[in-house]
């Protein structure tokens, strides 16, 4: 009986823990590590090579959140996450950030229980075909047999878009995107769907890089953002204002080179400010003065970023589109530093 | 005792329960099992709520935004989720029960080889039970899968061994007969064949005439009618063949590796229960002057069959579950809508207890089935 007894309150213990919680800001820096769930299979994206080492867009944004937060970058513990899992690991608290390529969309926001940061990847959903099917239009696509992942908007957007356009397609789903690819490259299917940047990525791997064309429409806008739960503020406004402020600095033509330099040496008071060498902004928001500068220094400004995991010197050269900066004709905005 | 009867029946057998050794420590057994459950679900439900996360089944009448391919139960984009879950049991049971049906005829057929006198058919069955029971089914399927996918020609270049019939890596496409008015009324009496048969065979015991009685209605109505039966055969429309009916390589790899998998353990099942039937049996068939086929249909398999059927259950609710794998290789079975209802409704909760109840109810009733088999093949003894 006792031992009934000890189980029953232990259990009861345990139950009561999890309804506790401060902020995760807080909960963040006294663990001293930030738990980051993310993929390992897509170079440019989110990979693990075989010494151990992580890169990509969607690691280097947790790289950067540690910087910001902890004011190092490799205090990161990345948890490894299939479409299926990643909503659950963040709402049961197993993962503090949700880095992972995810489509922001109302529903998931409103109904969820989480809040999306950014977006910082703007893109969409597009379709690569067999050249020798002579497809040169997504309206050509009638009676196709389309590979889509499971479990992911593309799968959701692919049947909207058919039913939409009243054309009918066979989707052959797949959890893997390995899996979904290997189908596509047998000719299982007719054309696969996902977002133009993993197409690309594909494509320069496959066996026939010359024997794939990823056709010009996009049928869905697909704006991925990293996501937290909902009921965190503080660590919303960093994790914010840190998208905001790699933009910033790419407009203020601040590198992870000249960085250091310029914060020892500029005069502009917005960049004093920016940089925390003036007034006490970081502090306000539960991270150091300098976190902008660290940050920097870490994963470089929004241009640095991008084109180190997916444009030029990647192989990759996915062009920049809707991700330049708005001076330069794309949709990358920050507000004012003030 | 007087006062026991005061309480009247009822309070006769509380009392004489209370009365029982170790009454107090069950009790208050149940009474810690209430508290824990009751605290785990109101824990959980309060947490939810905390995260604003919507909860309970109601998404299920909402629209489903997803297409699965294939289904027994017609599903398109825009049905309810209800209606997907049903697609996705279809799925499940079409391949379970095939799979049931094939890996026993397989298992059979494997455990007599590895009985046979010949060392060589003998040491065939052997190796096969040996290398596919040791392989994980998980492999199994993605070798499958690709196999039918990487070995068969593209839709093209399809195999035609005979016209109509067309083998390609997208599936194999078989003639389907065009649906005719008549043939409404052909299942009617296929119902009423079978009311007929089921009837005679219960009544009399006359195998023959309850087969002739199954048999004759519907073909009498189906000659009645002129014979009704066309083909349409598939032709190559644009990407795909269309018309007629198509069996998917994600269903075949599923069907193969499921039958094969379980198969090589019915085989051993089979075999473990022939071999516990007393030989002497065998020998007074011999004596009889019955023959070696008749021995093994009449004398041995009927009383192996009490050995066979409880291990035979296990192996049964085992492929039923591991169907579940399909999601690895891509059929749309009830694992597969779920994900993708808990990926696009975030109910995991919901969506998980949805699979666990149908995993359950189905190996319920397969053992159910089982159970009542078993009890009808037991010695009746006097």
């Amino acid at each position: 009986m006792i031992g009934m007894k000890s189980i029953a309150i232990g259990a009861i213990a345990m139950l009561g823990a999890t309804a506790a919680q401060a902020e995760l800001l807080d909960d963040i820096k006294a663990r001293g590590v930030l738990k980051c769930g993310t993929l390992n299979f897509l170079a440019g994206v989110g990979f693990l090579d075989d010494k151990g080492e992580w890169s990509g867009y969607d690691v280097d944004f947790c790289k950067g959140a540690a910087a910001a937060i902890l004011g190092d970058a490799s205090k990161v513990e990345f948890v490894i996450l299939t479409g299926a899992q990643m909503f659950p690991a963040l709402e049961s608290g197993e993962i503090d950030v949700l880095s992972r390529s995810v489509t922001q969309t109302i529903s998931r926001e409103t109904t969820m229980g989480i809040d999306f940061i950014g977006p910082n990847h703007l893109t969409g959903q597009g379709f690569m075909v067999h050249n020798e099917l002579g497809v040169s239009s997504v309206d050509e696509l009638d009676g196709a047999t389309v590979c889509v992942l499971a479990g992911t908007t593309t799968e959701r957007y692919l049947a909207d878009w058919f039913r939409g356009k009243d054309m009918t397609f066979t989707p052959v789903a797949t959890e893997t995107s390995d899996q979904m690819f290997a189908n596509y490259f047998e000719q299982r299917c007719d054309a696969v769907t996902m977002e133009p940047p993993y197409l690309a990525i594909r494509r320069a791997k496959s066996a026939t890089p010359d024997g794939h064309t990823i056709l010009d429409a996009l049928i869905a806008k697909s704006f991925e953002a990293p996501v937290i739960r909902q009921g965190n503020p503080a660590l919303r406004e960093v994790l914010q204002w840190m998208h905001w402020g790699m933009i910033t600095a790419e407009e203020m033509e601040i590198t992870s080179e000249n960085v250091d330099e310029i914060a020892s040496s500029s005069t502009d008071p917005v960049v004093r400010r920016f940089l925390g060498v003036e007034g006490a902004i970081g502090e306000g928001m539960g991270v150091s003065n300098d976190w902008m500068v660290r940050v920097i220094k870490s994963i470089g400004n929004f241009g640095e970023f991008y084109d180190r995991n997916l444009g030029s010197g990647t192989g990759l050269d996915v062009p920049r589109g809707m991700n330049a900066l708005w001076r330069d004709g794309g949709a990358m905005v920050a507000p004012g530093w003030q | 005792m007087i006062d026991i009867i005061g309480r009247g029946r009822f309070g006769a057998r509380f009392v004489s329960l209370t009365r029982r050794p170790g009454f107090t420590a069950q009790a208050l057994l149940i009474v810690f099992l209430v508290i824990g459950g009751w605290l785990a679900i109101d824990s959980v439900s309060a947490n939810l709520e905390r995260l604003s996360v919507k909860s309970g089944y109601g998404f299920l009448f909402e629209e489903a935004q997803f297409e699965l391919g294939e289904s027994l139960i017609a599903f398109r984009a825009g049905d309810t989720y209800l209606r997907a879950f049903a697609a996705g049991i279809s799925n499940t049971l079409k391949v379970a029960v095939l799979g049931i049906i094939l890996s026993t005829m397989v298992g059979l057929v494997v455990a007599l080889g590895q009985l046979s006198p010949s060392v060589v058919v003998a040491g065939a069955c052997r190796m096969f039970v040996d290398s596919v029971r040791n392989v994980p089914l998980l492999l199994q399927l993605i070798f499958w899968q690709t196999f039918l996918t990487s070995g068969l020609p593209i839709v093209r270049n399809a195999l035609s061994p005979v016209d109509g019939v067309y083998l390609t890596n997208r599936g194999l496409y078989l003639p389907a007969p065009v649906a005719d008015p008549a043939h409404g009324s052909i299942g009617i009496a296929l119902l009423v064949g079978a009311g007929l048969a089921a009837l005679i065979w219960f009544a009399f015991r006359k195998g023959r005439l309850a087969c002739l009685a199954l048999i004759l209605p519907p073909l009498a109505v189906f000659l009645l009618a002129g014979a009704p039966l066309a083909f349409e055969a598939p032709e190559l429309k644009g990407f795909n063949f269309r018309g007629g009916v198509e069996i998917s390589p994600e269903f075949a790899a599923m069907l193969l590796g499921l039958t094969i998998y379980t198969g090589a353990f019915n085989a051993e099942v089979i075999r473990a229960g022939i071999l516990g039937v007393d030989k002497g049996q065998r020998e007074a068939g011999a004596a009889l002057g019955l023959t070696p086929w008749r021995i093994m249909r009449k004398i041995v398999l009927p009383q192996a069959l009490r050995i066979i059927l409880p291990s035979m259950t296990n192996s049964y609710l085992n492929l039923t579950k591991e169907s579940s794998l399909a999601v690895a290789i891509g059929y749309p079975e009830v694992v597969r809508v779920s994900n993708i209802a808990l990926f696009e409704t975030g109910q995991a909760i919901e969506c998980i207890s949805i699979i666990m109840i149908v995993y359950l109810s189905l190996s319920l009733f397969t053992s159910a089935i089982l159970n009542w088999l078993n009890a009808r093949a037991q010695l009746v003894e006097r």
